[in-house]
């Protein structure tokens, strides 16, 4: 009862969030509310008994990607901006998207979900370990393409937006620690009256 | 088994125990810096009010309280409130997890230190909502800044950590200081130790690396636009991240409430005294710090987080789990 | 029965939120209010806001977040791989070895790129 009821109220709470998200005419209320809706789910996944996958979703999508959107977003220079004035052009995208997000959802509930208790399943040994004993073993390939996949991400985002700037001055610790004296300083000895020649 | 609403009212007593001290020893804490600086500068520090100044901090709460709280015209007024706020609750509802003994903690979670580090990623947002709804020019430079540094460093302390799990094979914060009964992870994990203290520094925004409240370049940071209690919270908020920062770091490195070697005298006294005791030693670091160094450029705090405590903690991951793994020392 | 340790950290964020929202209240009581629009304006070293301060910054904050991305994603992926270490043998432990090891030639070739360093 006590299960249900806070599944009903996270949910109602994810579905409210992610209308903000898309009707919100400030990008970055829209991006906070985006954090809301990340939260919802951890409370969701945490729901079912799924801590791990929970946490991980917070670490990673509130702790890290919804960072990387405000960035964006604040670095796109909008005022409160007019960007909802042609949303209706986007429409037939959505839905599609939504369409098919939608046809997978069904497809795994219905058809592909294995007659195992779920219940008994989760919390009979400590889900951390369980997803760490399969993980690296048995789904080595994914895992493995995951990798080259974060790769790819690493390379594309410095070849996307890194300029190598020849022009700016930068730190050589190594050439400062390793400087003595004589290349700094140079001592003359003047006599008195003659002054220094300047060569 | 007792009854549902009595175990909630023993978890909500339970959550007091730790919010209440938590807040008096922030102003305690507040204290001590101004002392121990004093102290490092030949000065007396605070000594007016009270028995050696030592209510200074309650009065400069009452202080705060009770001054006027401006609302910068151009701001967005919700987020700018929201901000202080926000940045209290994430340094508060850290404590749900830390145990100091044993068998007193409030939740005790099989995924404690993921949690801890899921709530101190959050943090960035209080700094990023504030400098941002602020609409001015130093704030929203003190939070990008700010946030950058916030997230440069929490890679390193995330490989930190997987060296100390990887050493015990449990994410429970429990297990964590349980297996260090026979020797703190201080020892064999040295360097770790280091880089996690000088992160922890960085992660809190505290001298050297108090970049986004740079008053020479900055003024005062992302809260430059706060006053009164709103500024008091996000001060609150810094001095209770500090303490929560130093309970992380005995947990994972100083053997949380162990006495340092198990002998009669030592291990009579109880364990939360040996907790709050290592704490303040680590605080007490975390001053000494503040009073000795000068502050990074942010190029060197760039370079220092990525380029050095990075590869670092990576080369110590492999080390340590493959000596564990070739000796067969790996936990169960 | 669910666990109640998750309903303990929910009741600590409200209590949380509610301390945060009473200590606010509380100045909001004790506290004059006499804004005048000078007080009001945002702070500039004294001068009237030259422009919006929501102006363009240096892509660099966004490569900054972009490299922490990938690597939180790893960390995560060390998460259950140190608590299992003991239960999974070699296979376990070198599919981890390859991973870092792929992910290593992304972090020299930042290095070699300069994406790096701040300027």
């Amino acid at each position: 009862m006590f299960l249900v009821g806070s599944f009903f109220l996270f949910a109602a709470f994810l579905i409210t969030t992610c209308i903000f998200v898309i009707f919100s005419k400030n990008p970055v209320n829209s991006v906070l509310f985006l954090v809301l809706a990340f939260l919802n789910s951890t409370f969701l996944f945490i729901l079912i008994g799924a801590e791990f996958v929970g946490i991980i979703l917070a670490i990673v999508y509130i702790g890290a990607v919804a960072i990387l959107f405000l960035f964006v977003v604040m670095m796109l220079d909008i005022q409160i901006t007019t960007l909802m004035y042609n949303i209706k052009r986007y429409v037939p995208l959505a839905l599609l998207f939504a369409g098919i997000i939608l046809a997978e959802i069904i497809y795994l509930t219905v058809f592909k979900t294995s007659k195992v208790n779920i219940d008994t399943f989760i919390r009979s040994k400590n889900n951390t370990e369980q997803i760490g004993d399969v993980l690296y073993t048995k789904y080595f390939i994914d895992f493995q393409l995951s990798g080259i996949v974060l790769l790819l991400a690493m390379i594309g985002a410095i070849v996307l937006t890194h300029v190598y700037r020849p022009t700016i001055k930068r730190q050589n610790i190594d050439s400062q620690n390793s400087t003595t004296a004589k290349d700094r300083v140079q001592l003359v000895k003047i006599k008195p009256g003659e002054g220094i020649k300047d060569d | 088994m007792p009854s549902l609403s009595l175990e909630i009212t023993i978890g909500i007593l339970k959550i007091f125990s730790f919010v209440v001290p938590v807040l008096v020893s922030v102003a305690l804490l507040v204290y001590l810096e101004r002392k121990v600086l004093g102290a490092v500068q030949l000065r007396k520090g605070p000594n007016v009010v009270g028995p050696f100044g030592i209510l200074q901090s309650f009065a400069d709460v009452l202080k705060l309280l009770t001054k006027e709280n401006l609302l910068p015209s151009s701001s967005n007024k919700f987020l700018f409130i929201f901000a202080p706020m926000l940045t209290l609750i994430l340094s508060l509802i850290a404590w749900a997890v830390i145990p100091i003994s044993s068998t007193y903690v409030i939740a005790n979670i099989n995924i404690g230190i993921l949690y801890l580090f899921a709530v101190s990623s959050f943090g960035v947002y209080g700094v990023i909502i504030a400098g941002w709804a602020s609409n001015s020019k130093y704030p929203f430079l003190g939070a990008l800044r700010s946030a950058a540094q916030m997230i440069s460093y929490e890679v390193s302390i995330g490989f930190v950590i997987i060296t100390v799990l990887i050493c015990v094979g449990s994410l429970n914060l429990i297990d964590i200081v349980e297996s260090q009964k026979n020797m703190w992870f201080a020892i064999p994990l040295l360097p770790m130790f280091v880089v996690f203290i000088i992160s922890a520094l960085a992660e809190t925004n505290r001298l050297p690396f108090d970049l986004p409240e740079d008053e020479a370049t900055l003024v005062a940071g992302f809260f430059t636009e706060y006053s009164s209690i709103s500024f008091g919270l996000f001060f609150l908020a810094e001095y209770a991240n500090m303490i929560l920062m130093s309970s992380l770091t005995v947990i994972l490195f100083l053997g949380g409430w162990y006495p340092p070697i198990d002998i009669f005298p030592l291990n009579a006294i109880p364990g939360i005294f040996w907790f709050v005791i290592k704490v303040f030693l680590i605080l007490f670091v975390f001053l000494w710090v503040r009073a000795t160094f000068p502050r990074y450029r942010y190029d060197q705090l760039m370079r220092l987080g990525w380029k050095i405590f990075l590869p670092l903690t990576l080369i110590w991951v492999v080390i340590t789990s493959a000596f564990l793994f070739y000796f067969g020392l790996l936990p169960n | 029965m669910y666990n109640l340790d998750y309903i303990f950290i929910l009741i600590f964020i409200l209590i949380g939120a509610g301390m945060a929202i009473a200590m606010y209240l509380l100045s909001k009581i004790l506290s004059p209010s006499s804004p005048d629009s000078e007080k009001l304006s945002a702070y500039e070293c004294g001068f009237e806001a030259f422009d919006d301060a929501r102006s363009k910054f240096d892509v660099k904050f966004y490569l900054v977040s972009i490299l922490f991305i990938i690597f939180d994603l790893e960390i995560a992926f060390l998460f259950p791989w140190a608590v299992s270490l003991s239960n999974i043998g070699a296979l376990g432990f070198y599919s981890m070895m390859f991973f870092l090891f792929i992910l290593t030639v992304g972090f020299i070739y930042e290095w070699k790129n300069g994406a790096l360093d701040w300027e």
